[in-house]
């Protein structure tokens, strides 16, 4: 496989198909990254789309002293938690019904409403943490990846996905969690 | 390899991704096994691994890549506008420069757009978020001598010159113009 980089110089040399490839080898992830955000299909579309151009314009720019992958979540998160600000929401606004304070055990639910659980869950977290466990849990980014996109150190970066990863557990526990079978 | 709570709770998502190597692999199920702590944190993850998110659909993913190669205003290299500004006829060195410099902005912010005009709009090197030494290097390039050296690399208001007050106020469309223009002028070996 082609790295990132070659790719950035052919497309900077002028081949369009080269700008076409980089964006197809990431955007699904940026996408995901993106709703996990916002938890708005037509958002996280329109993030991303955004999240491509800013890259894409400035990729002359590029240095190539972070990798692209982690350059490209940075412009995700910046336009992500700009987005957020701009429309006055809260990075972990929550339906707070949706969460189950009955405590009907997660067990007993269908699926769907499990997942949403455990969604509402992860955004009772605060930015931080919640940012931290999403980059590390769901994309694979390593602590040292997350710490640069992130714009903090590698200590930081452990300690809000520490914390995280505890108040989801105690949420979970809270409405009820029990692992599965 | 022997890993304590902390560390097996920090390697749990390269654990589930399948990241880790052998050894370390090894260590972790070993520990998780023993340690019911560290097995419930494992249980909190695979419980968020299975929340989706939904998928647009194969229209939209394949509509993306065209529909943002389309929109985006090429960006141009800034060892493009250096090349042209080293062949370029005399005058045109300082307009090279500066609009190197103007060019760089946007990709040395921060990514927060183009460089607002309307605030100062004029740039000059110095300003660029780049190591001071790159700087002065990319002015000793693109100067034909000492005393234009120093006046890129010189923020002070009474250098302002006619070319950097046209150059802040261009669009991205007139800049890119101007370095295709500046691009065909080093091509054809300026005859100043
Ligand atoms: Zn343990």
């Amino acid at each position: 496989m082609t790295d990132d980089i070659a790719l950035i110089q052919r497309y900077l040399a002028g081949e369009e198909n080269a700008a076409e490839e980089l964006v197809m080898r990431y955007q699904k992830q940026l996408y995901a990254f993106l709703y996990r955000m916002t938890r708005d299909m037509e958002e996280a579309k329109d993030l991303t789309q955004k999240t491509f151009l800013k890259a894409m314009q400035g990729l002359g720019g590029f240095r190539g002293d972070a990798s692209f992958k982690t350059w490209l979540y940075q412009i995700a998160l910046n336009t992500g938690l700009n987005h957020l600000k701009e429309s006055r929401r809260e990075m972990f606004d929550i339906d707070e019904t949706a969460l189950g304070s009955n405590g009907d055990p997660l067990d007993g639910l269908i699926e769907e409403e499990r997942k949403q659980r455990i969604r509402n869950a992860l955004h009772r977290l605060p930015e931080r943490q919640r940012t931290a466990v999403v980059l590390r849990a769901y994309d694979g980014l390593s602590c040292q990846e997350t710490a640069k996109v992130m714009g903090c150190s590698e200590g930081a970066v452990k300690a809000h996905y520490h914390l995280g990863v505890k108040k989801l557990r105690k949420y979970m526990e809270e409405c009820g969690y029990a692992a599965r079978p | 390899m022997l890993l304590d709570h902390e560390q097996v709770r920090t390697l749990l998502p390269d654990y589930l991704n399948g990241s880790l190597g052998h050894e370390a692999r090894t260590s972790m199920a070993e520990h998780l096994a023993a340690c019911e702590e560290c097995s419930a944190e494992l249980a909190v993850l695979e419980e968020l691994a299975g929340v989706n998110v939904p998928d647009p659909g194969d229209l939209f993913w394949a509509a993306l890549p065209k529909r943002i190669v389309a929109q985006v205003e090429r960006p141009v290299p800034w060892w493009k506008g250096l090349l042209a500004a080293i062949m370029r006829p005399a005058p045109l060195a300082a307009v090279a420069a500066l609009l190197l410099a103007v060019m760089l902005v946007p990709f040395a912010t921060h990514y927060v757009g183009p460089p607002d005009r309307k605030e100062g709009g004029i740039l000059s090197l110095e300003q660029i978020d780049l190591p001071k030494q790159q700087v002065q290097e990319i002015a000793r390039t693109v100067a034909t001598s000492d005393q234009e050296v120093s006046a890129l690399l010189d923020t002070d208001e009474n250098s302002t010159s006619e070319y950097q007050q046209v150059i802040a106020s261009l669009s991205a469309d007139e800049l890119d113009e101007l370095v295709q223009e500046l691009q065909k002028t080093g091509n054809s070996g300026g005859d100043a």
